[in-house]
This record gives C-alpha cells, sequence and structure tokens, in this order.
C-alpha cells in the first residue's frame, strides 16, 4: 500500500475522533468563546485608540504603520499590516501566541493515549510506523487549522455584519493571515507529536509538553529575543512569525523554510524513535 | 438392589449418556489427554460463517509459516526469552505454554513485531515481522491487552482496520461485517467499542486478528475472561480455521490448548524447556491412562499386589499383546499401559478398547480414561523447577 494512503488513512482517523469526541467539543467552544471575546473586545479597542489620539484615518494608518513595524521589527511589514482590519491583525497575533497552548491541550494524548492502552497495537500491525507517526502529527495540524479557521470566521462574520471593513477585504486579509498562522502552528504541532510519542500516558505526556514548551519559549524567546541571541531564536516557533508576515518576499521565503525544518526535524526525529521503540 | 449396585449402575448410565453426547473418545475425557481426539460435536456447528465459506484453500503442512532462530530478548539485566528456536509448520494450530514470566507473551509480541527481539531473528512467512507492507492482510494478531478505541463504533473500527489491510473500500464494509458475524457479533455494528462488555470487546478484538481472512493468526490468550459458553464458541472457531491459517495461541488454558493445538512449546524462564506435536508432548501415542478405584496408598503398586479382586484385569491387561507395561500410580489413581507404538497395528485407540473390554468384564470402575499424561502433568514435569 501506498504510504500516502496510510498516511491519509490514519490522519482522515484521528481527525474524526477528535471532532466527535468530548475534547473537540470543548475545544470548539473554547475557540468560539475566544473568538467572540476578541470580536466584542476589539472594536473597543480600537474606537479607544481613534479617540484617544484623536488622528485622522491616514494619520492613524501611520500610526499603526509604525505599532505593527515595531512589533514584527521591519517597517515595510508594518506599513502592510497597517492595511488589514485591525481586529485580523490583532487575532493573527493572539492565534501565534496562544498556538503552544492549544496544541499542547489538543495534542498531548495523540499517541501516548494509543500507547498507554495499547491500541496503537491495531496499528503499527497494518501500517508502517513512519506513516502511523506522520499520520497523527497531520491530524493534529488539520485540528488546530480547523480550530484557527473556526475563530477566523467568527471574526470575519462579526467584521463584515457591523461593516468594520468592506467583506472581500476581511476575507482576503483574514484568508492570508490564517495561511500564516498555519506554517507556525505545524511546528508547534511537530513538537507536541514527538513529546507526546515519548510519554507512555496522557498525563506524562502532558506534563512533558508543557515543560518543554516552556523551555522553548525561555530558551528562544527570552533569552534568543530578548537576549538577541540568534540560534536560540530557532528554538521557538513563535519567533518566525515576523518573517512570515514580512513585506519582502525573500523574508517570507526564509520563515517558511524556517518552519518547514523544525517540522521535519520534529517529525523525523520522533517517527524514527517511534520505529525503533517497543509498543 | 445393593448401594453399590445402584452407584456402578448411574455410572455406567453416566458413561452411556457421555458416550452418547461425544462419542467414545470425547465422552471418556476424563484426563486432558484424551481431548488430543478433537471434538468437533458436527450437529452443534452452526452453519459455516461468511469468512469460512470464503476461504477454503488448505495450507501445505510442509511449508514453514513460522521460524523463530535463536531469539533473546532482553530487558534491563533480565532475559525474557532465552536463545529460543521454533519452527511453526502452515496450517497448524500451535501453543504457546508456560507459567506466569515464561516469556510467552514475549515471544507472541515479538512475532507480531511489537517488541524488537535483542538477539536473533523471527520470520513471519518469509518476512521480519516489522515488514508490515509484505505482511499487510497475511497476519491478523489478538493482542492480550490492547484495548479498543473506546470512542470507536464497532463497524467503523473494522472497516478502519480492513482498509489498513489494504481491503478496498467497497470491500471493507463487507469484510467487516463477515468478520463480525463470525464472531457472531452482527448487532454490535453501531455499538461503541467503550460500551462493550469484557465478552463481546474480546470477540471484536476477535473479528479485528481474522479480518480479511489472513494466513497467519496470532492469539493472545484468545480465551481469557470469557465465560464458558462464549469460550467455547471461540474454540469452535479456531478449529474452523484449522488448515486453511496457521495459528498460534498462547495461553494458560492447558485443556483449551490440548484440545485445539496440534503442537506447542513450552516455555519456562524464557527459555524452550520441549516442543513437538501434541501427541508428542503428552506421549499420547505411548501410553493410555484409566481413572480406576483408588489403591492402597505407597508409591507405584500394581494392582495385582493388592486387591485380589483386580488381580484378574491386571494379570489380563499384562497378557495383552500390544501392552508393554502396566502399572498403577497410586498418587494420581491412574494406572498406566504403555504400548509398544512402533508395531504398525498398534494404537492408542486399538489399546484403549483393549483394555477397557478387560476392565468392564472384570466389572471394575472406571471413571476416566485418557491418552497420554495429559499436558497439564507434562508441563507440571518440565516447568518451575529450581
Amino acid at each position: 500500500m501506498n504510504p500516502l494512503l496510510e498516511i491519509w488513512l490514519v490522519a482522515a482517523r484521528d481527525c474524526r475522533k477528535n471532532i466527535r469526541s468530548l475534547k473537540g467539543l470543548a475545544m470548539a467552544g473554547i475557540a468560539l468563546l475566544g473568538a467572540l471575546a476578541c470580536t466584542f473586545k476589539l472594536p473597543k479597542f480600537e474606537e479607544a485608540m481613534d479617540q484617544a489620539r484623536d488622528l485622522a484615518p491616514d494619520q492613524m494608518l501611520e500610526v499603526k504603520a509604525q505599532i505593527f513595524g515595531k512589533i514584527y521589527g521591519d517597517e515595510a511589514t508594518g506599513h502592510r499590516l497597517a492595511g488589514a482590519p485591525i481586529k485580523l491583525v490583532l487575532l493573527f497575533f493572539i492565534a501565534v501566541w496562544l498556538a503552544p497552548l492549544l496544541v499542547m491541550i489538543v495534542g498531548f494524548d495523540g499517541i501516548s493515549s494509543d500507547l498507554q492502552y495499547r491500541s496503537v497495537r491495531y496499528w503499527t500491525l497494518r501500517t508502517r510506523r513512519p506513516s502511523y507517526y506522520v499520520g497523527k502529527f497531520l491530524a493534529l495540524w488539520s485540528i488546530i487549522g480547523l480550530l484557527t479557521l473556526f475563530m477566523q470566521l467568527i471574526i470575519w462574520t462579526v467584521t463584515i455584519v457591523r461593516a468594520d471593513a468592506p467583506a472581500g477585504e476581511t476575507i482576503a486579509w483574514g484568508l492570508r493571515f490564517w495561511a500564516t498562522s498555519l506554517p507556525i502552528t505545524g511546528a508547534w504541532c511537530g513538537m507536541a507529536t514527538l513529546t507526546s510519542s515519548l510519554a507512555r500516558t496522557p498525563m506524562l505526556s502532558l506534563l512533558t509538553t508543557s515543560v518543554v514548551f516552556f523551555l522553548l519559549f525561555f530558551a528562544g524567546f527570552v533569552i534568543g529575543k530578548g537576549g538577541d541571541v540568534m540560534p536560540l531564536r530557532f528554538l521557538y516557533p513563535n519567533n518566525f512569525d515576523a518573517w512570515i508576515v514580512s513585506a519582502k518576499p525573500e523574508r517570507v521565503l526564509e520563515g517558511l523554510g524556517v518552519c518547514v525544518a523544525y517540522i521535519l526535524v520534529t517529525v523525523g526525529a520522533g517517527s524514527a524513535l517511534f520505529v525503533q521503540r517497543d509498543v | 438392589m445393593a448401594a453399590g449396585e445402584d452407584e456402578k449402575l448411574d455410572a455406567e448410565a453416566r458413561l452411556a449418556a457421555r458416550l452418547d453426547k461425544g462419542g467414545l473418545k470425547g465422552g471418556l475425557t476424563g484426563g486432558p489427554g484424551a481431548s488430543a481426539e478433537k471434538d468437533e460435536r458436527p450437529s452443534e456447528r452452526q452453519d459455516p460463517k461468511p469468512a469460512a465459506k470464503a476461504a477454503a484453500t488448505k495450507l501445505d503442512p510442509t511449508e514453514v509459516a513460522i521460524r523463530v532462530k535463536g531469539v533473546t530478548k532482553t530487558f534491563g539485566l533480565k532475559n525474557a526469552v532465552d536463545d529460543l528456536t521454533l519452527t511453526i509448520h502452515a496450517g497448524s494450530v500451535f501453543g504457546l505454554i508456560g507459567p506466569n514470566g515464561a516469556g510467552k507473551t514475549t515471544t507472541f509480541s515479538m512475532m507480531a513485531g511489537y517488541l524488537k527481539p535483542s538477539q536473533g531473528s523471527l520470520e513471519i512467512l518469509g518476512f521480519a515481522p516489522d515488514r508490515v507492507d509484505d505482511l499487510r492482510g497475511k497476519l491478523g494478531v489478538l493482542p492480550q491487552d490492547a484495548l479498543l478505541p473506546a470512542n470507536d463504533r464497532v463497524g467503523e473500527f473494522l472497516v478502519d482496520m480492513a482498509r489498513l489491510q489494504g481491503i478496498p473500500a467497497p470491500d471493507a464494509i463487507r469484510a467487516a461485517r463477515d468478520a463480525l458475524q463470525e464472531v457472531d457479533g452482527q448487532t454490535w455494528w453501531g455499538t461503541r467499542c467503550g460500551a462493550l462488555s469484557h465478552g463481546m470487546a474480546k470477540r471484536v478484538q476477535l473479528a479485528q486478528a481474522l479480518l480479511g481472512d489472513p494466513k497467519v493468526v496470532l492469539l493472545d490468550e484468545p480465551t481469557a475472561g470469557l465465560d464458558p459458553r462464549i469460550a467455547y464458541e471461540v474454540r469452535q472457531i479456531i478449529k474452523g480455521r484449522k488448515g486453511r491459517c496457521t495459528l498460534v495461541v498462547s495461553s494458560h488454558n492447558l485443556s483449551e490448548l490440548e484440545e485445539v493445538c496440534d503442537g506447542a512449546a513450552i516455555l519456562d524462564r524464557g527459555r524452550l524447556m520441549a516442543s513437538g506435536t501434541m501427541s508428542e508432548l503428552t506421549a499420547a501415542t505411548e501410553e493410555v491412562r484409566f481413572k480406576v478405584p483408588p489403591l492402597a496408598s505407597g508409591p507405584a503398586i500394581t494392582l495385582a499386589a493388592v486387591e485380589p479382586t483386580a488381580r484378574a484385569p491386571m494379570a489380563a491387561i499384562r497378557e495383552l499383546p500390544m501392552v508393554s507395561l502396566a502399572e498403577y500410580d497410586d498418587e494420581r489413581g491412574e494406572l498406566i499401559v504403555h504400548f509398544d507404538r512402533t508395531r504398525p497395528d498398534v494404537d492408542a485407540e486399538r489399546v484403549i478398547g483393549a483394555v477397557l473390554w478387560v476392565l468392564l468384564q472384570h466389572q471394575v470402575r472406571i471413571s476416566g480414561v485418557s491418552k497420554g499424561r495429559g499436558l497439564e502433568q507434562r508441563v507440571m514435569d518440565l516447568t518451575d523447577k529450581p
């Protein structure tokens, strides 16, 4: 059998399982609440910012460009993002920062629960182990992608209904931001699948994943970005967002390359370890 | 009528009833050894199941289905399996026997590819167990302690398994339904696996092992925790598969193994203590045992030496031409009759017939007949010695 078909069958089943499970429903509920909270809070934030500064739209655009330019470390990127509905920019920012938490909650039991109850044995008999592993990773990535898309859809709907921005512009920017967040969530999913496959019980996996994610945050963001230690920056996938949203195509490609490399390293290492282990 | 005569008549009536029900060999199965004659009970068998109909091809018993060569599996400092070598022929039902910690499940898990051997090699149908693609659809496994995914519905789980075995989507549902029907679980299709009772879950696990008619089926404790009726049905399923696929059964239930297996390996502390056909292991082709009334205490005292009424039958038995030795095991309360298995006209059935005739003529009460010393006795002899 083609390994791609194996991967598809494993991933499709896992997506079904996640969406139908209590955890899936709970995650959908959290996503809904999060999106609604953003939707109703952000207009106030926007209005407050407008009133406080008492600026004309053009000036406001310039202020936004400066703020975003500072956040993402590039003036051109700031100007590019200033044209987007502010709600969507902030949702992108929040989605990226909450990605590790979301991935950890959804993915901690992906492989570890199969290992704990040994149901993995039904699969390893019928699929190559790398296919099983990659299928699990892709399922997690897809679920996270669907959850973030769900949040985006709510924001888009509210933005369009409130006439905060034209529908076409909202959807175009929304899709762009959602697609931009995907490589970063993919990197987190790769790491979560790796830690989940190394633990024999879901509880241990949750603990391990949270510790590993915190260490990555500390090493990659606090020391790496804060202390400007370049190699350490690559440990923390959220550092890659500045590259991916950049206005410069070569920076975007670099960001994508780093994310892909992160995914390949974590999935490759996890898969290789999974092949070697006893189940 | 005297009380003794009443008892004798009762015993004879019970014997006759058992003979009627199971035939001579099945009915007289007092000891486990006699069950080497398989109790097929055709009248009680259900109609052939669809999967059984589908695969009528018999395997060539000269072909090797499973080869285990010098396999050692180490956990830390402990050798769970130590230099194990086995050959299992196609179409046979082979038992893995031994006490707890003997290495049965470890051996089983290495055959299924769950564990990797520390040394040595295993081959299933000529392939290493981790060659999933080469063995796809040819190897079915019932793991002992693998839980079914609780949220999956039974039908959905089996269809997923069938698809991963390479069965095309349109046929996967039919294959899953056939496998479920074979274990009498047609009505569970839409039931969540988490809602199944232990017995039902075990049968669904068995269904996934039999899915798509694999050539080799590994069953780890297939009847553990099942009620007697379901256990009986599972044994019938195993017997029904005999000759069409190679089955390896790991179990603590020796009488069950003796009933269904053609051959077995007895393991203890990771080492192979004995292996061979069931007849070889139980010496079923060398001796027959009769449960007759207990005699005076003392080791291996012959009937002739103690009980005057029994002297005649003992002497008569010893005079039978096929009998090479007859003795009484006082500890087990058994008359043991050895015979010359090299003679072509002599087999266990003929010896049983002749000795029974003598015993009945002398009105000796018989409470059981077995061929050989019984698997249980053999396992006791071989295992757990310091």
